[in-house]
């Protein structure tokens, strides 16, 4: 027995490759883009009522969840308190809106200065030492903003605070088709910021924080800064999906930013499959959709009447139920989530069609 | 003689109680290509770690061009000018090899996030004209063709030339080889050595840890061979191969 | 003695052991599989739910207790073997984020058979029966039998641990996994005792909860993660440590309730474990090498 058999199994020479997922060089932007300005301006010219209303919701999901993958795909960590983080950005819109710095967007970007700052107290503890020290500090920031959120709105404001409309001027932008047409701009600049993150220098260290970070080290990574640069940056932005979510609430109360809606915003991160920026917003799109995915199976099973009460009666029961499922089976099968298993059906159905082609060509 | 290039002096890593180095000392000079031998679980690799800053030293120190670093971060370490390979080509497996070779080269580059986010044109063309020198770097070694491969999908030795050239990239003081020649073909051996010689006559100091004695004859002016963590000897790689003691240690082993 | 103070020790106590019955749950399966188990709720709400089932159907204590413990057992070391057993030696982390869906999973299946409501258990112990200690501290017998409960599993896992078969190859598998292996040691089915462990006791902690409060499935569930400061408090990987943590833990919590208020007391408790996290992150009695991890 000699000295190398017992050292800590982290070092390099040991360290197997990780298989956690492995993030794609970003496939074709231009189509990803075009795909999602048509999908836009067709919701916001003919999407009815419930479409515009059901698409801002995906967008600010989709904000969040975008920006979570930042540190979860991209530096590896996970955070317990992306809805305490949402629910700052949320606070500052609603005490913002009722004053003289409502203007659009003002509340939004001072939304995303305090999410950054929130970020960076958390951060400073959280990412000294690896990744469960993350999960243990934002659930304890989970509860303290809750209560802190409480305290807040005091007996006054118990319901929660009104948030007025955002307005240009004179100009109301509080309309449903506005609020979509705003959710939808700001994540696509947001895409578009992060793009241009992850395709340059900084996207290559977290890359290769992910894959190794004892590795990293020795290239020259700082760890803990590009961690903290990681949670620092997403925390900002998701904050300033909660700006927009206040917007689209109305009201902002502690309560709707609870431990399940962090947890939920992880199964929408995790199910929609890391290393990517498409996989977040199916993900988001996915469990949005599936508590009414849901009331349609109780619709289908009308003829037997004691499913459809059942499923009716424990909808968001049941649909919790698959929330945590999903995110066990993706973790335990399909580490790359829907937008992997999507490729690679694809990959799959183009491997068919070719073999078919040169089958066809020798006969 | 002036300051050593790296100096390690005095240096113990235990894990536990179980001294994986034990008091281990050597000096390379600039320009020198050192080699360090022993047989499988010697801790030449621990030894590497230590100067990387992977594992702590229980006593000793080491520096490099007469600064201490036995206290700095891997990172400070890599700031330094510590370059350095892995022995499992698989640790950045997901990487394109243009990517990696980028990575090779953090220090001259542009990492602003914020610069990135909002597509800043100085940090873009900070960016492209990296990319560009990465290609000709790859060009020159015949690798252009291989540029935008995933680096598990290239052949184990190709990767471990890879390895080197993203190490020699940034263009460090001393760059530190841990088993290069592990899982190679003879063919590759002879093209890794065929670099590190350039690298050499190029004024680039080395330290090549390997099991392949013959190997690290070739490349090293001296070696120092280490067995159960212990120095038995430094010396040139003719005189030391003819002792008794270092052939009873490599015979053991095998 | 002042009546509050007699107050905070006797339901700090109470509380604190049910931390600690929760925490050692969490050390015996962090210790021997590296996996950070957010699901010690969800354990907690289906021991409390099948010895409230036992109840009703009219076993007492001495034997609905013991078939709960065993029905937990056995739930533990099948979930380790069907859904850890893959991934968690390799990748703990990603293992650590599963249990929260396993959790997810875990309290909606109790839902949707026990349904939502608070957990209806037959009275099996006099309340109003009081021991009395010293000046104003007195215990009901419902508080003996909890901290009596919890002395008996401790002593219980620190001798099975460290003088039987099976705890010493616990340990092993504790400390190097590979080593373990290497030397004969079947991982997997010593690290399924661990869960198995980790259930029994997060069950525990769920009846007797259960028997003090009349908690619904949702408020047992919350308390497995009301938990995680007293488990850092003490230390992750450490069983003394987790005893220490939860009775100092459950102590703090009911000094606030009594002198600053009921609703501090949970953000109180949030408030001690970033304490650690920053002053001393690898808790009271935990190893160094945790800090790192």
């Amino acid at each position: 027995m000699t000295g190398e058999m017992t050292m800590p199994p982290s070092q390099v020479q040991t360290a197997p490759a990780r298989t956690r997922p492995s993030p794609r060089t970003l496939p074709g932007g231009a189509a990803g883009g075009a795909v999602f300005v048509l999908v836009v301006v067709v919701t916001a010219l003919a999407g009815g009522q419930y479409a515009v209303y059901t698409g801002t919701l995906i967008g600010i999901y989709a904000l969040v969840t975008v920006s979570q993958e930042w540190i979860i795909g991209r530096a590896g960590l996970v955070s317990l308190g992306s809805a305490a983080i949402m629910a700052v950005g949320a606070y500052v819109t609603a005490r913002l809106s009722t004053t003289s710095w409502s203007v659009f967007p003002i509340p939004l970007v001072v939304a995303m200065i305090f999410g950054a700052v929130v970020g960076l107290l958390i951060g400073v503890p959280g990412l000294r030492f690896r990744g469960l020290y993350l999960m243990l500090t934002t659930l304890a920031l989970q509860f303290i903003v809750a209560f802190a959120g409480q305290k807040y709105q005091g007996v006054e404001n118990q319901s929660g605070f009104v948030v007025n409309p955002p307005h240009w001027g004179s100009l109301d932008l509080g309309s449903p088709r506005a609020l979509f047409i705003i959710t939808c701009v700001v994540l696509g600049l947001v895409l578009l910021a992060l793009r241009g993150i992850y395709g340059g220098a900084a996207g290559r260290i977290w890359n290769a924080m992910r894959q190794d970070e004892a590795a990293a080290s020795v290239l020259g990574v700082n760890l803990v800064r590009w961690k903290l640069t990681a949670f620092i940056g997403s925390s900002a932005l998701t904050a300033l999906g909660g700006s927009l979510y206040a917007y689209q609430a109305g009201l902002v109360s502690y309560g709707t930013f609870s431990l399940d809606l962090s947890l939920t915003l992880l199964v929408m991160v995790f199910i929609g499959g890391l290393g990517t920026l498409v996989g977040p917003i199916l993900g988001a799109a996915v469990i949005v959709l599936l508590p009414n995915g849901i009331e349609r199976l109780s619709g289908a099973f009308a003829g037997i009447p004691q499913v459809a009460d059942w499923l009716s009666l424990h909808e968001a029961t049941v649909a919790n139920g698959i929330y945590g499922l999903l995110l066990l089976l993706v973790l335990l099968f399909e580490r790359d989530g829907i937008y992997g298993l999507v490729r690679r059906l694809g990959s799959a159905a183009a491997g068919q069609w070719h073999r078919r082609v040169r089958r066809g060509a020798v006969q | 003689m002036t300051d050593p290039r790296l100096g390690v002096d005095g240096v113990v890593v235990a894990f536990g109680g179980l001294r994986a180095v034990d008091e281990v000392s050597f000096a390379v000079q600039p320009g020198e290509t050192f080699g360090i031998i022993g047989p499988n679980g010697a801790g030449k690799t621990t030894l590497l770690n230590s100067v990387s800053g992977l594992v702590p030293l229980r006593t000793g120190s080491i520096s490099l061009d007469s600064t201490a670093m036995h206290g700095l971060r891997p990172h400070q370490r890599a700031a330094l000018g510590v370059g350095r390979t892995f022995q499992a080509a698989e640790v950045f497996n997901d990487f394109r090899v243009r990517d990696y070779m980028l990575l090779g080269r953090l220090f001259a580059q542009q990492t602003s996030v914020i610069g990135a986010a909002l597509r800043l044109p100085g940090v873009r063309r900070a960016e492209k004209s990296e990319r560009v020198a990465v290609e000709n770097l790859l060009d020159r070694h015949g690798l252009a063709d291989v540029a935008g491969v995933v680096l598990k999908e290239l052949p184990y030795g190709l990767r471990k030339l890879v390895d080197i050239l993203r190490a020699l990239a940034g263009r460090p003081r001393v760059l530190l080889l841990d088993e290069p020649t592990s899982g190679t073909a003879t063919s590759d051996r002879l093209a890794l050595r065929d670099v590190l010689l350039e690298a050499g006559r190029d004024g680039m100091t080395t330290v090549v840890v390997d099991h392949d004695v013959q190997f690290v004859s070739e490349l090293c002016g001296r070696v120092l061979v280490v067995n159960f963590g212990q120095q038995i000897g430094t010396g040139t790689p003719a005189e030391v191969l003819q002792r008794p003691d270092v052939r009873a240690a490599f015979m053991g082993a095998d | 003695m002042n009546a509050d103070i007699a107050n905070v020790i006797s339901n700090g106590l109470v509380t604190g052991c049910i931390y600690a019955l929760i925490g050692v749950g969490f050390v015996v399966v962090f210790r021997a599989t590296g996996v950070v188990s957010f699901a010690q709720g969800a354990f907690m709400v289906l021991g409390a739910l099948i010895f409230a089932g036992l109840a009703r159907a009219g076993l007492g204590l001495a034997v609905g207790l013991p078939v709960m413990l065993v029905v937990m057992l056995v739930i533990g070391g099948v979930i380790y073997r069907l859904v850890f057993a893959r991934i968690a030696g390799a990748e703990a982390f990603v293992a650590s984020i599963a249990t929260v869906g396993l959790g997810i999973v875990l309290e909606v299946i109790a839902l949707l058979i026990w349904g939502p409501e608070v957990i209806a258990v037959p009275q099996l112990f006099n309340f109003r029966s009081r021991v009395h200690v010293v000046g104003e501290l007195n215990f009901s017998a419902l508080n003996l039998f909890v901290m009596g409960l919890t002395v008996v599993a401790f002593v219980v896992i620190v001798v099975g641990l460290n003088r039987t078969p099976v705890g010493l190859r616990m340990r092993a598998v504790a400390n190097n996994p590979q080593l373990a292996a290497y030397s004969g040691v079947r991982v997997v089915r010593t690290s399924m005792i661990a869960w198995g462990i980790g259930g029994l006791t997060a069950g525990l902690a769920g009846v007797l909860y259960l028997l003090g409060s009349q908690p619904d499935p949702v408020t047992v569930y919350s308390l497995g993660l009301a938990a995680f400061p007293a488990i850092l408090l003490g230390g992750l990987d450490s069983i003394p440590g987790s005893l220490v943590g939860g009775i100092l833990i459950g102590l703090l919590q009911a000094a606030i309730g009594v002198f600053v208020g009921g609703e501090w007391q949970d953000v109180g408790a949030y408030c001690v474990l970033l304490a650690v996290l920053l002053l001393r992150p690898q808790g009271i009695f935990g190893s160094a090498e945790i800090g790192r991890l």
